[in-house]
């Protein structure tokens, strides 16, 4: 993510030009879990709960230290939609990969989008049919 | 827009998990009809699979199965999302093997292996590992992820691996199942990829890649993972992000063109029966003798 | 030929109870450091470290411990050695610390550091020492380490008959 600024000086005309790499604090990231077998459910507590221990298993106290939060939970389709600081985004992206099993049963974590902006996450472009 | 590949998908007896494997794979279809707006719908798939057979010498001595046609698998090849286009599906042969003696396979004339797209070694000593890195036709190289690597990787081999176009393989299904062999996992790929980049790259005019490839080896359709997951999963492998997506897409381009030169005369002459040769296939022979001539060099 | 850099870490472990220092040998150390470092880091700060990760020297009478990690990941191991409180054995449970004295690029550096550290502890010691006894045989010992150089140190107190690596 780069952000380029050019601001202008009025009184003697020079230009000054910042170039910034990963200006934003947080990234965003929508998620959906996907069970093997129908009818297994979890609430918002269980479900942070899960990433959690991904977390902790994978990267350790250091890992389930990590600042994120649960953004939105829906529990019918149990998707989501998660922020977490930059820096911790490769560490939970891994972990939400490597989870395999919830109490026993086989899961998986679709991540669908990432952004650094909330808004991105509304629309999706890769969505947009190719004729 | 990249091309993503998942270059091992475990052929299985069932047919329909198969499909459903294949399925995910091209594209993810909601399981859940939507109520909110919440949820995109679906992610971009892979556009290419490779069904792995896996011939295993020291369990049985037997012939190298004939692999599965495609097209009598599944009538109808579903669409990759965001690509409009088909699902390719393409054949690969995985051997194992533990004595010098399973490489004759390779070496003779064997009408099985010619059959097969792509041709993958798993060598379980370090000679074994030598010889594929140097002197077997293979494109692929397992590398072992569920056990402590036996043997240290040398630069030697695999800098003569890198030179004539073979990938190395990591699989990361046994991490998802695993602790430990998550640990062995990250492990054994730490210590190739230390090798991998050395600072003899700089001495290259152009930057050398990684030569590696992650793929899913998966049996069933939870075990799958989206293209970026995987180049997510690179980065903890040590790769750098651009290495990282390579090496779901264009790594795996390369190692198949690598394996479409061995139907060809010494990868430059490529002969078919009857049936015009059109365009587009003209188009994707260029890129394969090209590969072949940096070979012979 | 890529050369692997690594980073050695000389640590103390200081135990409660001079009993249990009998006990402390390479593989009680090797996997309280792992436990710990799996606490810590997870799966994959241990897969980080176990590339080359070895405890290469245990001295149980002074509780010295060297241990060798990749350079790219020493600072994983490191944060975790604080979160070692005890050494388990046969059951039994001797809660203790690490203390990291030194940490440097070769063996053979921490071997210095060793000897000079040792060197001061003795002078500590004289200092404190009250019986006549006591002070001449610190005195003699002393006198022993300075005199030679340092390279061929064969002193008993400084415990360093490791060779170090080729």
């Amino acid at each position: 993510m780069i952000k380029i600024s050019e601001k202008k000086k009025h009184e003697d005309a020079t230009y000054e030009r910042l170039v910034q790499k990963n200006v934003f604090e947080y990234h965003y990231m929508k998620i959906r879990l996907e069970f093997q077998e129908k009818g297994v459910h979890l609430n918002a507590p269980h479900f942070k709960q899960l990433i959690l221990s991904a977390l902790r298993d994978l990267h350790g106290e250091v890992g389930a230290a990590l600042p994120f939060d649960v953004l939105t939970f829906d529990e019918k389709s149990l998707s989501a939609i998660l922020r977490i600081s930059n820096r911790g985004l490769v560490k939970l992206w891994s972990a939400l990969t490597l989870l395999g099993s919830y109490q026993n049963h086989k899961c998986a974590f679709r991540v669908l989008q990432t952004s650094p902006f909330l808004l991105a996450l509304a629309g999706n472009s890769r969505e947009l049919a190719l004729d | 827009m990249s091309v993503f590949s998942d270059l091992n998908v475990s052929c299985l007896s069932d047919v329909k998990r198969l499909q459903s494997i294949l399925e995910t794979a091209a594209h993810r279809k909601c399981s859940v009809r939507l109520s909110t707006r919440l949820l995109g719908k679906l992610l971009v798939g892979y556009s290419t699979i490779a069904i792995n057979h896996i011939a295993d010498f020291q369990e049985k001595k037997k012939e190298i199965d004939k692999p599965v046609c495609p097209s009598e698998l599944f009538p109808s090849l579903p669409i990759v999302q965001g690509k409009s286009k088909p699902i390719k599906v393409v054949t690969r042969l995985t051997l194992i093997v533990s004595d010098p003696s399973h490489c004759n396979v390779l070496r003779s004339t064997s009408p099985r292996t010619k059959l097969y797209d792509i041709v993958a070694v798993f060598p379980k000593t370090e000679k074994l590992f030598h010889a594929a890195c140097t002197s077997l036709d293979v494109d692929l190289i397992c590398i072992n992820v569920t056990e402590k690597q036996p043997f240290y990787f040398r630069r030697p081999p695999i800098n003569v691996a890198i030179e004539r176009g073979v990938f190395f393989e990591l699989v990361y299904t046994p991490a998802i199942k695993d602790s430990t062999m998550r640990r062995y996992t990250i492990s054994n790929a730490l210590s190739l990829m230390q090798i991998c980049k050395g600072k003899e790259c700089q001495l290259h005019a152009f930057p050398l890649f990684q030569n590696v490839i992650i793929s899913s080896s998966a049996e069933r359709p939870l075990e799958l993972r989206g293209p970026y997951d995987v180049a997510a999963l690179g980065l903890l492998f040590g790769l750098s992000e651009a290495d990282a997506k390579a090496a779901v897409s264009s790594n795996c381009r390369a190692a198949l063109l690598h394996g479409e030169t061995r139907k060809t005369a010494f990868g430059i002459v490529y002969t078919m029966k009857k049936h015009q040769v059109t365009e587009a296939e003209e188009k994707e022979t260029v890129p394969t003798c090209k590969k072949a001539k940096i070979e012979e060099t | 030929m890529v050369r692997f850099k690594s980073r050695y870490l000389l640590c103390e472990i200081v135990v409660d109870d001079p009993l249990c220092r009998q006990n402390i040998n390479q593989g009680l150390v090797q996997s309280a450091i792992k436990d710990a470092l799996i606490r810590a880091h997870g799966d994959f700060g241990f897969a980080c470290c176990s590339v080359s990760f070895a405890v290469k020297y245990v001295n149980a009478y002074t509780g010295i411990v060297f241990i060798r990690c990749r350079k790219a990941f020493y600072q994983l191991l490191w944060s975790s050695l604080p979160f070692i409180t005890c050494l388990e054995s046969w059951g039994q449970r001797y809660p203790c610390f690490f203390n990291t004295l030194h940490v440097s690029g070769t063996i053979r550096t921490c071997q210095k550091y060793l000897i000079q550290y040792n060197q001061k502890q003795l002078l500590r010691l004289l200092y404190k020492s009250t019986s006549d006894v006591e002070r001449k045989q610190i005195e003699s010992s002393i006198r022993s380490c300075s005199l030679e150089a340092v390279e061929d140190e064969e002193d008993s107190q400084s415990s360093c008959e490791d060779e170090p690596e080729p």
